[in-house]
């Protein structure tokens, strides 16, 4: 009988040991993790309002960028245009350079020759 | 008994709730996701940049140009005289030069601002600049549409050989005539898609639905056309038209041992970025379209054929050709009546001797002589890659007349395209191969290159025959008629060339095509050229029109290439 009373008050001391040290483990996680949440949500919540109000932002970019790749394309051209034959032609004959009248062609003997 | 009747009131009233509710979620749910996907989800097709066109030095000749559709919403704009003297301002100096032009602008611009529409164009094809002017105006109901239009840094330069770009019946891009029409699919590319979720103000959400399919640019072309040589070729034979009047002109310069085209130019022309104001007849390439008789230059391919045949030798001697020849009835003479006894082959090549043409159509048959037809490919396209090539048809043997070999010998009576009779010509200079002729070098897309190689089509003669063939042409440069106007101390092989015209079934002695065909250095070819012009009045013939043109142009080619003279 004495026996039983000690392994029941053996049991009832562990339980009760359990259930203390369950709770200090709860409040140990549970607070952390419930405060953590919380602040997932709330930055959840401010990311998403954050994203929703970027498209502007987006916009931005993307009109910059296709500016950029429109101004890319100017330049080529006018790159393109500057250094087409015709207009090469019309510059060098406003700088004063002409059309050779004739080519004369050098024999080997006549050019220049060092040893 | 009343409570009842209101039992029975709500729950109609409920019943007719349930219904209601049940009609939207379940029979019209296709229909309103479709609704409300419209109203959050923005679509916009992307147009695909067409492909750019090289020189065979990677020198732009065609590219895109950013420009903008200026248009009005009417029913957005609060002052529209305003807006009409403030966009005026900008865009009439632009469309219009005179000052009438300009109020005719103004005028036409409140006209359409003023009509009782949602959407008005006000002006094409308008530049970057011109619509940050506008849109520094601020002015609401004014907006603009991107849109692509061809760009030709070299203007009208090449227009034949490029064609050009306009919209086709669904309102796309499409290539026309040349190289912009071959290639039309390979240039255009494939237009792209983007699907995005937008906001009540219309801005894209991140973190919403997008779907994107990215556009292709269209591929892009490296040509076998040296910028410089065409340059060259358009400045001599635009001189050429105008020195001896005439109708039209026409060159090409082919690179006989790859059948690359270095260069491609007629007259009269087209700006290919104002197409539209041009007349449609203007739009195809004289060179792959029009068919022509070619005259004394069939000689020497019909030449080549009797000497490849061993019929004749290059001093045969002509045992017929003292005087007229009569064939089926008709008397068959010289270009300048004159005559001379002992004829060689040679020497009918060097003074374009029809006589002496006719002894070697007979001594080859028609059997024979059609067969050559046939191996230099007259009668068949020169697969040539451009969009408007023709192909003259060649009379059924069964339908030839003794008389018809006869003309056909000094070629007139057969029709033939200049591209055809170059393609011919280039087998001479290469050792009796014929290529196919080619504008396209590489295509190149997307970091894959694609290259065209040359391609032998057929060898209509020896190279034994090639060598007989060329000392013969370069006899009849030295000596002909052409003779003063050669480049002293260089070798070239050459042939001139005057057809009559036929005008309602006869030849009209006045009517002519004055052609010059040859290659050069004769021994070594660098190039092969035809220069034809279409009824000059200076003079009728091609010695005297064609060759000097040919010879000229000769002469700037072998400063350029850096070919010395050999004498």
């Amino acid at each position: 009988m004495i026996k039983q009373n000690v392994v029941g008050l053996k049991k009832l001391n562990a339980g009760t040991l359990n259930s203390s040290c369950s709770v200090r483990l709860r409040k140990k996680v549970l607070i952390p993790a419930s405060f953590l949440l919380v602040v997932f949500l709330l930055i959840e919540i401010w990311a998403v309002n954050r994203l929703s109000s970027y498209g502007d932002r987006l916009n931005q970019i993307k009109n910059s960028q296709a500016r950029l790749e429109l101004e890319n394309q100017i330049l080529e051209n006018k790159i393109a245009q500057k250094s087409a034959l015709s207009y090469i032609e019309q510059y060098s004959v406003s700088l004063g350079f002409g059309q050779a009248k004739s080519v004369e062609y050098l024999n080997f003997p006549e050019v220049a020759n060092a040893k | 008994m009343r409570l009842q009747f209101l039992q029975a009131v709500y729950l109609l009233c409920f019943l007719a709730i349930i219904f209601r509710l049940g009609y939207w979620q379940i029979v019209k749910t296709d229909d309103l996701k479709v609704l409300a996907e419209q109203q959050h989800l923005r679509s916009r097709t992307i147009e695909a940049p067409r492909g750019t066109i090289y020189s065979s030095d990677d020198s732009l000749l065609v590219s895109n140009k950013p420009s903008f559709l200026v248009y009005g919403l009417p029913k957005v704009l609060t002052d529209k005289k305003k807006t009409t003297l403030m966009l005026s301002d900008i865009l009439a100096p632009i469309k219009e030069s005179t000052e009438a032009g300009k109020k005719r602008f103004k005028d036409e611009l409140l006209g359409s601002l003023s009509q009782d529409l949602f959407w008005v164009p006000i002006v094409k094809n308008v530049d970057l600049d011109v619509k940050d002017q506008i849109e520094k105006l601020n002015i609401q109901g004014i907006g603009f549409e991107p849109t692509q239009a061809r760009f030709y840094p070299e203007a009208s330069s090449s227009s034949h050989l490029l064609g050009f770009v306009a919209a086709d019946s669904s309102g796309r891009q499409a290539g026309y005539f040349g190289i912009e029409g071959f290639y039309n699919g390979e240039l255009k590319g494939m237009e792209g898609k983007i699907v995005e979720e937008k906001d009540a103000k219309g801005l894209p959400i991140l973190i919403g639905k997008f779907s994107q399919r990215v556009p292709k640019k269209g591929f892009d072309l490296v040509l076998n056309l040296d910028r410089s040589v065409q340059y060259i070729v358009e400045k001599k034979l635009k001189e050429g038209i105008e020195k001896f009047g005439a109708k039209g002109a026409s060159a090409v310069v082919l690179d006989p041992q790859t059948g690359a085209v270095l260069a491609m130019a007629s007259y009269p022309n087209y700006d290919p970025s104002h197409y539209a104001d041009f007349p449609r007849e203007y739009f195809k390439n004289p060179i792959v379209a029009d068919s022509y008789e070619p005259g004394s230059t069939f000689k020497i391919l019909v030449m080549s054929a009797g000497i490849n045949e061993g019929v004749i030798k290059q001093d045969t001697i002509c045992d017929n050709c003292s005087g007229p020849v009569q064939v089926g009835g008709f008397f068959i003479r010289t270009w300048n009546n004159k005559y001379q006894e002992k004829l060689t082959m040679t020497d009918t090549i060097v003074h374009s001797n029809n006589t002496g043409m006719v002894f070697v159509a007979k001594k080859l048959g028609l059997d024979k002589f059609y067969d050559y037809i046939q191996k230099y490919d007259f009668g068949t396209t020169t697969n040539v890659d451009l969009q408007d090539e023709t192909n003259p048809e060649i009379r059924p043997k069964e339908k030839w007349k003794e008389v018809d070999l006869a003309t056909a010998s000094f070629g007139q009576g057969i029709a033939v395209t200049a591209m055809q009779m170059i393609k011919a010509v280039g087998a001479i200079a290469n050792q009796g191969m014929m290529m196919e002729p080619h504008i396209v070098k590489y295509i190149k897309s997307e970091g894959k290159v694609t290259e065209i190689k040359p391609k032998v089509v057929a060898s209509p003669i020896t190279p034994a025959t090639a060598k007989i063939m060329t000392e013969m042409m370069v006899t009849a440069v030295d000596k002909g008629e052409a003779k003063a106007f050669k480049p002293r101390g260089f070798r070239i092989a050459g042939k001139t060339g005057t057809a009559q015209i036929p005008v309602e079934g006869h030849y009209d002695a006045n009517k002519t095509i004055a052609s010059f065909v040859g290659f050069a250095p004769a021994d070594a070819p660098r190039f092969a050229m035809l220069v034809r012009y279409d009824q000059p009045t200076a003079s009728i013939y091609g010695a005297e029109t064609a060759a000097p043109t040919f010879f000229s142009i000769a002469r700037e080619l072998f400063t350029y290439y850096g070919i010395l003279p050999e004498e």
